[in-house]
């Protein structure tokens, strides 16, 4: 057995590094003010929808790994009777999202992100598109008319 | 009433030996999930810069890692409510926190590890007792750079977060419990020749240590 072995050399060596300067500081700010503005902004009387199909998880069946664009991204989100597909494109730090929304019915989406929200209508098929919005993290919600509302899981784009 | 909570909540956090500081997670979880928007920043408190830890762990590029601590503390904003057990938002974080920073790491556009030492923090101590602590810490952010994960986050939680506890710390690394103290060995061990090997001359022929290679590879 080396010194190297002895656990008590070991703590005596963890003892010497302890006690300085922090490896790591605190979170960027960004971090808390974006956890700040989700914690305002979330809906616990909302329908949750959760990620089912992510492609940068894992790439959809016949698609090799290597025919995926790197910039595109595909996600399907569910939750009861309402499925929320998300085709996503990356152009430097803005994302193009084109999505549909199953059942149809609802007038428009509300798009969230830590800095604010607004609203794209949705048509008659229950497609959508928004443009250039920020990378980040992203979650959308759905008010139906005369229905409870959904909210999808915060995903990063 | 209100204010009085409110300030022994920041208090609490703050301060390790208040009362408040030791407020259980699950009873901060259940607050804020009422709406009290201080549990919320006591969870931040509490949570966010060990949730940095593990996300910087992963070495991604600074708009990597924010977008996926981001994410973590957004999702779980929304999921908060619906945590089947708010005692253990923790383990919760962890796990997303580990989840997002793979997820990147499999979709990031970039092809070498991004170099962490940019990724310096604020510092309020004396100009003098930084510069004297300084190359100590560079080099030890330098050696965990040379060591792979999970090693790299555990050995980092031990010195940066002794207090936390093995239980709490192989929760955050990812790891099996029963595993960590073969882990920390290990990190320690590694940690320990990268930075003997920082420290000695340039250019001098060394015999390789072949005991210590064969010790790293179990």
């Amino acid at each position: 057995m080396s010194p190297d072995d002895q656990p008590d050399e070991n703590e005596r060596f963890v003892a010497d590094l302890r006690g300085g300067t922090p490896l790591l500081g605190p979170a960027p700010d960004s971090v808390r003010a974006a956890a700040r503005a989700a914690y305002a902004m979330r809906r616990p009387e909302a329908l949750l929808a959760a990620v089912r199909e992510d492609s940068a998880h894992r790439p959809p069946p016949g698609l090799r790994d290597a025919a995926l664009d790197p910039g595109l991204r595909f996600l399907t989100f569910e939750a009861g009777d309402w499925t929320i597909r998300l085709e996503i494109t990356a152009h430097d730090d803005l994302r193009d999202i084109t999505g549909r929304v199953s059942p149809a019915g609802c007038p428009d989406v509300e798009i969230r992100h830590p800095r604010g929200r607004h609203r794209e209508p949705v048509d008659r098929t229950g497609a959508f598109v928004a443009r250039d919005i920020d990378r980040g993290p992203l979650s959308l919600l759905l008010r139906p008319p005369g229905g409870r509302p959904v909210t999808t899981d915060w995903i990063a784009i | 009433m209100r204010v009085r909570r409110v300030l022994r909540v920041y208090l609490g956090v703050c301060v390790g030996d208040q009362p408040e500081g030791t407020t259980s997670t699950g009873a901060l979880v259940r607050r804020a999930v009422d709406g009290d928007a201080a549990a919320w920043d006591g969870l931040l408190a509490r949570y966010s810069a060990l949730v940095w830890a593990v996300v910087h762990s992963y070495r991604l590029p600074p708009h990597d890692a924010q977008d996926a601590a981001q994410t973590v503390w957004c999702a779980l904003a929304e999921r908060l409510s619906r945590l089947r057990d708010p005692e253990r938002v923790g383990a919760w974080l962890a796990a997303a926190a580990h989840n997002e920073c793979r997820r990147q790491l499999r979709t990031g556009r970039r092809t070498a590890p991004y170099a962490p030492e940019t990724l310096d923090l604020t510092d309020h101590r004396s100009p003098e007792s930084v510069h004297l602590a300084g190359e100590g810490v560079r080099a030890v952010r330098r050696a965990l750079d040379g060591i792979g994960l999970p090693d790299r986050l555990v050995a980092m939680l031990y010195l940066d977060y002794p207090e936390l506890g093995p239980d709490r710390i192989a929760e955050m690394a990812g790891v099996a419990r029963a595993e960590l103290a073969a882990i920390r060995r290990r990190a320690f061990r590694r940690l320990r020749r990268l930075l003997r090997e920082q420290t000695e001359p340039v250019g001098r022929h060394r015999v390789p240590d072949r005991a210590a290679q064969r010790r790293d590879r179990r």
